[in-house]
């Protein structure tokens, strides 16, 4: 006899990190909700999946055609920060440090993933270049060796284009201790160190 | 150190628990009693891996799907623990101790496990991967960050040989100047750890009866780079390699193809000293290391 919740738990274990056991036990507790709060659920899941489309300029999450950070006109729109995903505009936007607006490129270049420079948007990035006025590009990638190679695959492009290149800096964490941090880190840290004005 | 090691359906060894003593202990039995079990047995529940070629597909005993390990082990402020790990045919389980998980370097700082036997002489006989996985071994424990530094090399190489595959030369590029220096960091770093090994090699060597042979000198071998001018001397290689490259699908250059040999003047012990010698060998580099990084001395 079939089990009555495996539908469901076919359904949960799609999702990224929930494995077979955590999937029952989601199942065992959306079943435990009241009917309404399953219905409101399923109900923003279809709503948010349906609504939500990309920014046209940034490629940031968005339900309008701009998306809030493009089409505020507070937002220094000479600096623009290139990220990997819209999950990382979202971390940049919790420190508050950064006022520019962003270009999402989709993911980073791997030859391993089948991940070349034509399929991110990297042309848009360009295109963006081009028909702006910018004074600095910030590549904001992770440390990884694919955000090292789209790194140095982007500071190819756009040396000819007259606005100041920067990475972000490795170093260390706040609150850290030298002697536990890890050496390539470290390593980077000596080597980008900075004057103390 | 070992006080009790109890191992449950571990190849022929269907459960036994064995109390050891202080000092040295020695296994004595007939032919296929499962002494080497024993050892690899208490090698596993130590390291939490079988040891190198074997996979824990192959050491759940034949008439069981799964097994245990379980030892006790005497710590430095004269108490003891005792850690728990189940295992079956896919892996080993997270080590437990008094029902709460715990990591393999909870374990590491406790006990250091070596496995050595017979094929210790693979390491001068076969391919260089032996000595490659020699070497592997060692740097990881005189510097922590040698493993990562080996994660990292690997990664960009599958991507540099998807890259060749793909025969793109742009994409190739992007994860050549990461390659060269990495392969750089591995190098200089397996270097300078051969040097400390050999030095105290050397010193124990003059104390054993070995016809023939006086100071050691080890001699990493870089494939076909210029070690003085390693990041313009492996560039060029590369650049020198590069159909050949395209037309294979994989880098034939870097730190994946060191290799080192060991000299006596200008002789190499590979390949003009007896087995008995490089078994020898064998064993000081390991013990070597051992008294450099493993906390114990000769």
């Amino acid at each position: 006899m079939l089990n009555p919740i495996s539908p469901l738990v076919e359904q949960l274990v799609k999702l990224p990190g929930v494995g077979q056991k955590s999937a029952q036990r989601l199942a065992f507790f959306i079943l435990s909700m009241p009917v309404k709060d399953v219905e409101q659920f399923s109900t923003v899941i279809r709503d948010v999946r349906n609504r939500v489309t990309y920014c046209q300029q940034c490629f940031n999450l968005t339900l309008e055609p701009l998306c809030a950070i493009c089409s505020n006109p507070k937002r220094d729109a000479f600096r623009l920060c290139v990220v990997a995903d819209p999950k990382d505009i979202f971390s940049i936007e919790r420190t508050l440090e950064f006022d520019g607006i962003y270009h999402v490129l989709g993911g980073l270049i791997s030859p391993l993933d089948g991940v070349t420079p034509e399929s991110i948007r990297i042309s848009e990035l360009i295109y963006r270049l081009r028909s702006g006025d910018f004074k600095e590009v910030v590549l904001a990638v992770n440390p990884t060796i694919e955000g090292e190679a789209t790194v140095l695959y982007l500071a190819s492009i756009l040396k000819t284009f007259s606005v100041r290149l920067t990475k972000l800096a490795y170093g260390l964490p706040i609150g850290g201790d030298l002697e536990y941090a890890d050496e390539l880190t470290l390593q980077r840290a000596v080597a980008a160190r900075i004057t103390i004005e | 150190m070992l006080n009790r090691l109890w191992v449950r359906n571990f190849r022929n060894l269907s459960e036994q628990i064995i109390d050891f003593k202080p000092g040295v202990t020695v296994i004595v039995g007939d032919n296929n009693q499962g002494k080497t079990n024993l050892l690899e047995a208490v090698y596993c529940s130590a390291a939490g891996r079988p040891i190198q070629g074997e996979r824990f597909s192959d050491l759940v005993n034949y008439h069981a799907d799964s097994g245990v390990f379980a030892m006790e082990i005497g710590i430095t402020n004269g108490g003891r623990i005792r850690i728990y790990r189940d295992f079956d045919r896919a892996g080993v389980k997270r080590p437990v101790l008094d029902g709460k998980g715990l990591s393999q370097k909870d374990i590491s700082g406790h006990i250091d496990v070596v496995y050595w036997s017979a094929e210790i002489i693979r390491s001068f006989q076969e391919s260089a991967d032996y000595r490659r996985d020699l070497l592997d071994e060692i740097c990881k424990k005189s510097n922590l960050a040698y493993e990562k530094l080996i994660r990292s090399y690997a990664r960009v190489l599958s991507q540099r040989n998807a890259a060749l595959k793909s025969g793109s030369a742009v994409l190739v590029e992007l994860y050549t100047p990461t390659l060269i220096e990495l392969s750089l960091k591995i190098t200089d770093l397996r270097r300078s750890v051969l040097s400390e090994v050999f030095d105290t090699v050397n010193h124990y060597v003059p104390l054993l009866p070995l016809d023939g042979v006086g100071e050691l000198e080890p001699i990493l071998a870089i494939k076909r780079i210029d070690s003085n001018k390693y990041i313009k001397s492996m560039a060029d290689v590369l650049m020198e390699c590069s159909a050949k490259e395209y037309a294979l699908g994989y880098t034939t250059v870097g730190a994946h193809r060191d290799d080192f040999d060991v000299l006596v003047g200008n002789r190499s012990v590979i390949q003009f000293f007896s087995r008995g010698v490089c078994r020898v060998l064998a064993v000081l580099i390991n013990l070597s290391a051992l008294e450099l990084w493993g906390g114990g001395e000769l």
